[in-house]
């Protein structure tokens, strides 16, 4: 379980999170949806360390976590995985070591089982052929795919995505929201920020709504879409639905 | 002018072993160049605001003044210092001398090449270490300097080439390199347009051919980058 008290982040003058408080009991699956610069990557981002946060606290597990502390990092990123908008496949590693790399670092296994570890989570997210290709062979849609996969490999109890269809050519992006349909129902804790609202809609236990970084309405999907209680997200969503 | 008088197996021999030296002494420098630089590197990517000046007062003294000043500070004024010092005479050996300063010019120029190759790799990849629970060092020895290495490499061959050419410096203070050589000869026949010319195209068959490895080597070292 993770949870959030009352955490804000400054870039300069602009408050990216402004006083957010958030939670993600085990098993939910939640999509964080707004604007752009509403600060949902930034939360995502600040959830794993990857932004420190000025003020507030972060707490898994009811353990308080200092990113700036390498065994609470550690703790953190041992149990969390993180999908990026721009994949960030390692340029200079095959697909296959994409997997092996990581995986390898953190356990210590023999490298036979390993490699068929990783053969198997590539044939379930379906770039099983592309095992000894570079990621810039591999179209968008794949290389999110392999970055699936390799966080996969970890093992993580929590999976955080970070928008991960925008920066795919849209006919990609299917490809890619099937893969995290088949996670969400195998029972993964998830927190996926996106854009795609019917996504949300299908897949989301709860749906969280943030403009200029706070938080403004969260509810479950039915409620979210039918009946908005602030005019914010109504705007919102008239602007985002056809 | 008699071309054949001047163009003898024995002087063209004279120069080739000139060239061999030139081609020796960058070799050595850019060698202690890419050791130094490395250090005064990590120095300037340090975290440590004290560490980071020291680098760069280094690079930009470096940088700053001529070689040839270097060279003939290592030469003429060192022995200088060690009189002060130690009231005792120092006889610099001019190789290890000339050597020496191009190596520590060198190393700031490497220096620059190696701290922006590692800084021009994507934060992503760090980050994405960082998610995969990967330490620091690991982030650093297995996904960072791969890549960076790569990168670092081609602009490192075109320094190497730079002291080949800059190796002429160290005529100044003595040292039998190639250039040095095509004088000696041109004040023997009163005549230095001929040895010139063949100097000028040992540089160029070491330049060039250096050039040429470095590309071939540049296509093996991007191998992820071909799409």
């Amino acid at each position: 379980m993770i949870e959030a008290k009352h955490i804000s982040k400054h870039f300069g003058d602009l408050k990216a999170l402004d006083d957010v408080s958030f939670k993600l009991a085990n098993d939910e699956i939640v999509c964080i949806v707004g604007p752009s610069g509403s600060g949902k990557s930034t939360l995502c981002r600040a959830l794993n360390g990857l932004e420190l946060i000025d003020e507030g606290t972060i707490i898994y597990d009811e353990k308080v976590i200092d990113f700036t502390k390498k065994e609470d990092a550690h703790y953190v990123h041992a149990k969390t995985g993180f999908v990026f908008q721009h994949f960030n496949l390692f340029a200079h590693l095959k697909v296959i070591d994409n997997l092996l790399m990581p995986y390898l670092e953190n356990y210590k296994v023999n490298k036979a089982d390993a490699l068929e570890k990783a053969k198997a989570i590539l044939e379930k997210v379906g770039v099983a052929d592309k095992i000894d290709d570079y990621p810039n062979k591999l179209s968008g849609g794949q290389k999110q795919r392999v970055a699936i996969a390799r966080s996969l490999m970890l093992e993580p109890k929590i999976l955080l995505m970070d928008e991960p269809t925008s920066a795919l050519d849209p006919e990609m992006v299917k490809e890619v929201l099937d893969v995290m349909k088949e996670i969400a129902q195998s029972g993964m804790t998830m927190l996926i920020v996106t854009h795609e609202m019917n996504f949300a809609k299908n897949i989301a236990d709860r749906i969280v709504f943030m403009d200029e970084g706070k938080i403004v309405e969260e509810n479950d999907p039915y409620h979210f879409f039918n009946e908005p209680k602030t005019e914010r997200l109504k705007l919102f969503l008239s602007k985002m639905l056809y | 002018m008699d071309i054949g008088a001047i163009l003898t197996l024995d002087n063209i021999t004279y120069l080739a072993y000139g060239a061999a030296m030139s081609l020796a002494i960058a070799l050595i420098a850019v060698i202690g160049g890419i050791v130094i630089g490395t250090f005064i590197a990590i120095l300037k990517l340090s975290k440590s605001k004290l560490l980071k000046l020291i680098g760069n007062i280094y690079v930009e003294v470096v940088r700053g003044t001529p070689m040839l000043l270097q060279i003939l500070f290592f030469y003429l004024g060192i022995p200088v210092l060690y009189q002060l010092l130690f009231s005792d005479n120092l006889r610099v050996n001019i190789y290890a001398c000339g050597i020496l300063a191009m190596a520590l010019n060198s190393g700031a120029y490497c220096a620059e090449l190696i701290r922006s190759g590692i800084e021009g790799i994507d934060k992503g990849q760090r980050e994405a270490g960082l998610t995969l629970n990967l330490s620091e060092k690991t982030i650093m020895t297995k996904i960072i300097l791969p890549q960076a290495i790569r990168r670092i490499i081609p602009p490192l061959v075109s320094e190497f080439i730079t002291l080949i050419k800059d190796s002429s410096l160290l005529g100044t203070i003595g040292v039998m390199e190639l250039l040095n050589r095509a004088k000696i000869i041109g004040t023997n026949y009163y005549n230095y347009l001929i040895p010139l010319l063949v100097a000028s195209a040992f540089y160029l068959v070491m330049t060039l051919f250096i050039s040429y490895l470095s590309r071939i080597l540049e296509r093996r070292l991007a191998v992820y980058d071909r799409s």
